[in-house]
């Protein structure tokens, strides 16, 4: 079966974006980005929620084009308001996504990517959807923002898979969840 | 004077269920992760009310013959016999002046309140934080609001066998 795996960056104190959607506090560096190809190459799918679609378009605006698709993987924007073709190459799933999960999931393919918001990782999270989780963790405490896990509400064990350490002080952990 | 946190989380960044348990914590504090070797380097503890409380229900107490500072408001409870504890109050910069006078040169910040109010204050150097790997879902956050953004250098990330990871930071000034 294929995996939904939720890979972020955050800050130390959990938070994805600033409460604007600004990720201008985000370190990369060639390290990370020459990890890029290999992480985008095990999915062929990516799972998105509504505001964090509308922010990342925002925040990229030259390649919006280019990300209207997340670079040519088939991508289910989960929403209640956005209108069924109302953006080239995405489907919007608006109603029961766990059920849309759950039989995605079961077609055959690369894994899924769950890009986030928050919300919709924590209902995956809930419904055990959800087999791996990614951080990237960034040094820096926020304070305040768009948050990683809110209010998942249930307890989930994990499993450590990987953990490796970056140059610029990124600390990257990968975990399966025992689902 | 220097002051440090060293402390376990959940990966979703708690370190207390909301009553407080810790039963979701490896059984015995888990493996050994460095908490004698960091204590050893410590001369006194400075914790919040919830924090002492919490303690003082455990089977016995954990800091020795350590000098304990509580924060707190009002009166606290009585300490344990042979546990040495005063109680302070007044803002983070104050504790830190007063702490420093008596001679005091590396303090050992905990409880979730209190980290908080010390880390928004500038007043930590050092932050040492084991993550353990559960989601607990809900409870006490390490980290709270903060009026700006806290730049840290990351010192060192160690992995341990049983899914420990810690990393220790840094808070330059």
């Amino acid at each position: 079966m294929r995996k939904v795996v939720y890979s972020l960056t955050n800050s130390l104190d959990n938070f994805i974006a600033r409460a604007d959607g600004a990720a201008d506090w985000i370190l990369m560096g060639d390290e990370i980005m020459n990890e890029f190809p290999k992480l985008y190459a095990s999915f062929d799918t990516i799972l998105i929620g509504r505001k964090t679609y509308d922010q990342t378009l925002l925040l990229s605006p030259e390649t919006s084009q280019e990300m209207a698709g997340f670079m040519g993987m088939k991508t289910y924007v989960v929403s209640r308001t956005m209108k069924k073709g109302s953006k080239p190459g995405v489907q919007i799933i608006s109603d029961n996504a766990g059920d849309f999960v759950r039989s995605l999931k079961n077609e055959s393919g690369k894994d899924i990517w769950l890009f986030g918001g928050g919300i919709l990782a924590a209902s995956l999270l809930r419904e055990r959807l959800v087999d791996e989780i990614g951080v990237a963790i960034q040094p820096i405490l926020l304070g305040s923002g768009i948050p990683l896990f809110p209010d998942i509400g249930v307890q989930v064990d994990l499993q450590l898979l990987e953990c490796k350490t970056y140059k610029n002080g990124v600390v990257s952990l990968t975990y399966r969840v025992k689902n | 004077m220097k002051a440090s946190v060293f402390i376990g989380a959940s990966l979703d960044g708690f370190i207390a269920r909301a009553d407080g348990a810790l039963d979701w914590l490896p059984p015995g504090g888990g493996e050994p992760h460095g908490y004698d070797e960091f204590m050893a380097t410590v001369d006194a503890l400075v914790i919040g009310r919830k924090t002492f409380e919490t303690v003082l229900t455990f089977d016995t107490w954990p800091y020795g013959a350590k000098p304990v500072f509580v924060l707190s408001s009002r009166p606290i409870p009585p300490a344990p016999v042979g546990a040495v504890v005063e109680w302070m109050s007044g803002d983070p910069s104050e504790i830190v002046s007063q702490l420093a006078a008596r001679g005091i040169g590396h303090i050992y910040v905990d409880g979730g309140i209190t980290i908080q109010r010390f880390l928004q204050a500038g007043l930590i150097q050092r932050l040492i934080i084991t993550r353990v790997p559960v989601l607990i879902g809900a409870g006490i956050p390490l980290f709270g609001a903060t009026h700006r953004d806290i730049a840290l250098r990351h010192v060192a990330t160690r992995q341990y066998a049983s899914g420990l990871v810690q990393s220790e930071y840094a808070i330059d000034v």
